[in-house]
């Protein structure tokens, strides 16, 4: 049985995600350090790896390297879980609409 | 594909998880000496275009992800999940590629701060015991671990005099950055703590006395015992161990 799975339904914070993203692809520089708190399960990490992965493909940054360092391995593997879900993300909208590159019209 | 050349994940895990041969810890020599390397070098040098590489994947395919990282297409524009462990060689890999737009995230960031700061600890008297047989080694060890759980007792009462003046016993998050600040400097500001700390350089300095009167594999012990205490002292900022919840 194939079941539509929305990833609304999965993320139950999305906004939370949407906001730091927004706020990562806009105040992200180079020389600049950005601190990221709050309460455990709102979806800090996820906002993060979608707002560096937003901003690579929308600025079109050549030759660059993103390292992401977690305390321990079971995190690394769910980062690069979230990191793989926007990959894909991204890429079913640019399949759907190739001559858009507003990310902001996007989300909406 | 055009998504796919412009960014590419990459999951780096280190150990057993990259290496073909399954070996947990790594030297130089395994890697110079491994007879898959001589085979495949020309293999392992080109990266497969694919926009997603873990470990189990890499493996699956006959990669070894340790030598596929020196290669300059598998760091150029691409985004690298690691472990802090294997950080310092994700770093000089990028180093050697010559990549200067360098994006570093580090994630749970203050646990990571927290787990790695050198804690005062007690020292196992049985396991002095069974290397060295010298009952004023064995006193000052004793005295080591009074020190240390007067010391904790100390912090956790500083603790909780501080949070209670700063956040009336509860803790919100915007005050959880202060308080770590705090707790960085707690040595510096209680004289209470300074003089236990005082007592404890006394003690690691009578071990170090009392080392040259011993048999030379007693000795090499308690100096190695005696250095490590001294460089847990010699930082200013300290861990409180909570008491283990039943």
């Amino acid at each position: 049985m194939l079941r539509v799975i929305n990833y609304r339904e999965l993320v139950p914070r999305y906004g939370v995600v949407r906001e730091v993203a927004e706020k990562v692809v806009e105040l992200l520089r180079f020389g600049v350090q950005l601190d990221v708190l709050g309460p455990p399960r709102v979806g800090k990490s996820a906002g993060v790896t979608l707002g560096i992965v937003r901003r690579v493909v929308e600025y079109n940054i050549p030759n660059y390297t993103v390292i992401i360092a977690s305390i321990n391995r079971r995190i690394a593997v769910n980062l690069y879980r979230y990191l793989v879900g926007w990959w894909k993300k991204i890429y079913m909208e640019l399949r759907r609409r190739p001559d858009i590159m507003l990310w902001s019209s996007l989300d909406g | 594909m055009e998504l796919a050349r412009r960014v590419k994940i990459v999951l780096y895990l280190g150990g057993e998880h990259s290496c073909l041969r399954g070996l947990e810890k790594h030297s130089m020599e395994h890697c110079l000496s491994c007879p898959l390397l001589a085979e495949n070098r020309r293999a392992w040098g080109e990266v497969p275009k694919v926009p997603f590489i873990d470990p189990w994947l890499a493996k699956a395919s006959g990669y070894c992800l340790f030598q596929m990282l020196w290669s300059k297409s598998l760091v150029h524009n691409s985004i690298i999940v690691t472990t802090l462990n294997a950080l310092p060689l994700v770093l000089r890999a990028v180093h050697r590629a010559g990549v200067t737009k360098v994006i570093l995230v580090v994630d749970e960031y203050l646990e990571a701060l927290m787990r790695s700061r050198p804690v005062i600890r007690r020292v196992s008297v049985t396991k002095v015991r069974s290397r060295v047989s010298d009952r004023e080694v064995v006193g000052l060890v004793d005295e080591w671990n009074r020190l240390v759980e007067l010391l904790d007792r100390e912090l956790i009462r500083a603790h909780e005099e501080i949070l209670d003046k700063k956040c009336n016993g509860s803790c919100p998050a915007e005050k959880l950055v202060e308080i770590y600040g705090l707790w960085k400097d707690n040595l510096r500001r209680n004289q209470e703590v300074k003089k236990i700390i005082g007592k404890m350089r006394d003690v690691v300095e009578g071990l170090k006395a009392r080392a040259r009167g011993l048999t030379p594999i007693e000795k090499l012990y308690v100096l190695r015992l005696a250095r490590r205490l001294e460089k847990n002292l010699s930082l200013t900022t300290h861990l409180v161990r909570q008491p283990r919840e039943q």
